[in-house]
């Protein structure tokens, strides 16, 4: 690793301050993604701002209304170790509890996890990468079995086609959680949320970004909404081992029913696009209907609309139909036949 | 606090219950302070990207990856490695369970598996045979020992809920 600085922040004001003035200064959270990529190089900053002793962003709070706040720097086994998160949002409970290990949801900070960058080899190698301000993204015509089906436009090269890595992220997208960034300069009272599917953009060589952060924004809150009564959450997440792997494809789905009428679906599919991707398409399809095999093959099939397998990543196709199909049969029920 | 470094700075820091202030960069990770600066080798360094578990320590009660903390963070801080787990030349029950289940094969991710397995049974002197194997998922073991790690980790939960159980009425003031 390249020498570097570190401030351990005092304040929220502080760590903004010197990460939108110091050119080479780096928001340092758990660390658990920060500094793989500072011992390959593959980012060098010269300063880290460590802003996990801010106790004020570590918290899980019940909004009024139902849901809850949870500050951007509580880690992942305290949520992990949460009973309402538990109890009222089980998706996101299932997804924490299958990204990494133990040892490593002991310091990764929720807002980290969020704002971790790509785990493609041609960005974590020195391989043609647009995030490296290279002209071309070498996953698009490479090596591509871990890589996108969904959002890169066109393979030629322009577009990044690396995925998101979060497992989280596509439960919160499930549960059309919102993101709360802290702008510098900014008071609290105008800090905005939004909703997590926009917080991710695709990388391009003019923006070589995964999010739409500026240096010294902050994400500091995830709101995760009430849930409708009575719904009925999973998340399934499919890897090349039992443990400690990335998702190959993941599927969280929200439903609520309504006798035998599937009042609202929402599917999130990770490890497919550069932020977790909703089948919106299939779940409108399902909104109102009655629960029927025919319908659920009409769901699995309009999840995959309009997949792009770029080459090496065609598995993920029949991947994703079989987990969104297992994930229907979990949040709807059985006895219906499908 | 004031920005610290790039060159050597001082860090203040608990091991295995004794007080160091060491002299570090901040980019020294705690694997690398531990091995180098106090030469204490239990945690090994392998992966260097928390693929392997083979660095895990104990970081104020929490097992974490050595090579993913910055000794400049630990200011203050306590930390145990596998060193320091003997006490009064006794070894902890999750050492003694290696030994009878001879749950190390060339024992490269011995030390680590122990720090991970010590963590669990602190917080969870009840801990289940889903909670051990939870535990060692994070602890990489190409040897393929696990059967007998887990053999070893139940053995050591008996042991220190055992031990909880008969502390209970001391604590509880129901003994006598
Ligand atoms: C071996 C391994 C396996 C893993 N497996 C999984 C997995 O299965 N599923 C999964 O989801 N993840 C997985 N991860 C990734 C892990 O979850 C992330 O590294 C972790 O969540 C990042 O959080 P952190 O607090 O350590 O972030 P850091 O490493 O400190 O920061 C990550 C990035 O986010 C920025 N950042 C941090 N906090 C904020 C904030 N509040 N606002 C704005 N920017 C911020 C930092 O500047 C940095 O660029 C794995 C990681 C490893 C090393
Ligand atoms: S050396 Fe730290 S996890 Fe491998
Ligand atoms: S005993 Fe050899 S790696 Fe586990």
């Amino acid at each position: 690793m390249k020498p570097f600085a570190y401030t351990a922040a005092t304040s929220l004001d502080q760590a903004q301050e010197i990460l939108s003035e110091e050119w080479g200064s780096r928001l340092y959270a758990g660390g658990t993604d920060l500094l793989t990529l500072t011992k390959r190089g593959t980012v060098s900053p010269d300063h880290l701002v460590d802003i996990k002793g801010l106790a004020d962003f570590r918290y899980l709070r019940h909004l009024t209304g139902g849901g809850l706040a949870i500050g951007a720097l509580t880690t992942l086994a305290e949520l992990e170790a949460n009973r309402t998160v538990h109890r009222r949002f089980p998706a996101l409970a299932r997804s924490i509890a299958v990204t990494g290990t133990p040892q490593l949801r002991n310091r990764a900070t929720v807002g980290g996890n969020l704002c971790q960058q790509p785990r493609c080899w041609y960005y974590r190698g020195d391989f043609p990468c647009l995030l490296h301000g290279d002209e071309v993204c070498g996953a698009a015509k490479g090596e591509n079995a871990y890589h996108a089906l969904f959002g890169y436009e066109s393979a030629d090269g322009n577009r990044c086609v690396a995925v998101h890595p979060s497992d989280p992220a596509v439960a919160l997208s499930a549960l059309e959680a919102e993101v709360v960034v802290a702008v510098p300069g900014e008071a609290p009272v105008n800090w905005e949320a939004t909703p997590i599917d926009d917080l991710f953009q695709q990388p391009t060589k003019d923006f070589p970004g995964t999010t739409i952060l500026n240096p010294g924004d902050v994400v500091v809150e995830i709101r995760v909404p009430e849930q409708p009564k009575g719904s009925r959450q999973v998340y399934l997440k499919a890897m090349d081992r039992a443990a400690w792997a990335f998702a190959l494809v993941s599927v969280a789905a929200v439903a609520t029913l309504d006798g035998n009428r599937l009042a609202d679906l929402r599917l999130a599919l990770g490890g497919v696009a550069y932020k977790p991707w909703r089948a919106r398409h299939a779940e409108e399809i399902a909104r109102g209907h009655v629960v029927s095999p025919e319908l659920v093959d009409e769901i699995v099939e309009l999840a995959a609309e309009g997949a792009m397998p770029l080459g090496a990543n065609e598995y993920k196709v029949p991947l994703l139909k079989g987990l969104v199909r297992q994930a229907l049969r979990a949040v709807t029920d059985e006895s219906r036949g499908i | 606090m004031e920005r610290r470094g790039p060159g050597p700075v001082p860090v203040r820091m608990t091991v295995n219950g004794v007080t160091y202030e060491l002299t570090v960069p901040p980019r020294r990770t705690l694997l690398d302070a531990l091995r180098e600066d106090l030469g204490l080798t239990g945690a090994k360094r392998v992966c260097d990207e928390g693929t392997c578990g083979a660095c895990t320590v104990s970081l104020d009660g929490q097992a974490v990856y050595s090579c993913l903390v910055l000794a400049v963070e630990c200011e203050g801080r306590t930390v145990e490695t596998v060193e320091g787990l003997i006490r009064d030349g006794e070894l902890h029950p999750v050492q003694e369970a290696f030994i009878e289940h001879d749950a190390a094969q060339c024992g490269f991710c011995t030390p680590g598996q122990i720090m991970a397995l010590k963590a669990l049974l602190d917080q969870n002197p009840r801990a289940s045979l889903e909670d051990i194997r939870q535990t060692v998922a994070g602890n990489l073991c190409r040897c393929g020992a696990y059967p007998k790690i887990i053999a070893a980790g139940l053995t050591a939960a008996g042991v220190v809920a055992a031990r909880a159980a008969a502390k209970a009425p001391e604590d509880g003031g129901a003994g006598a």
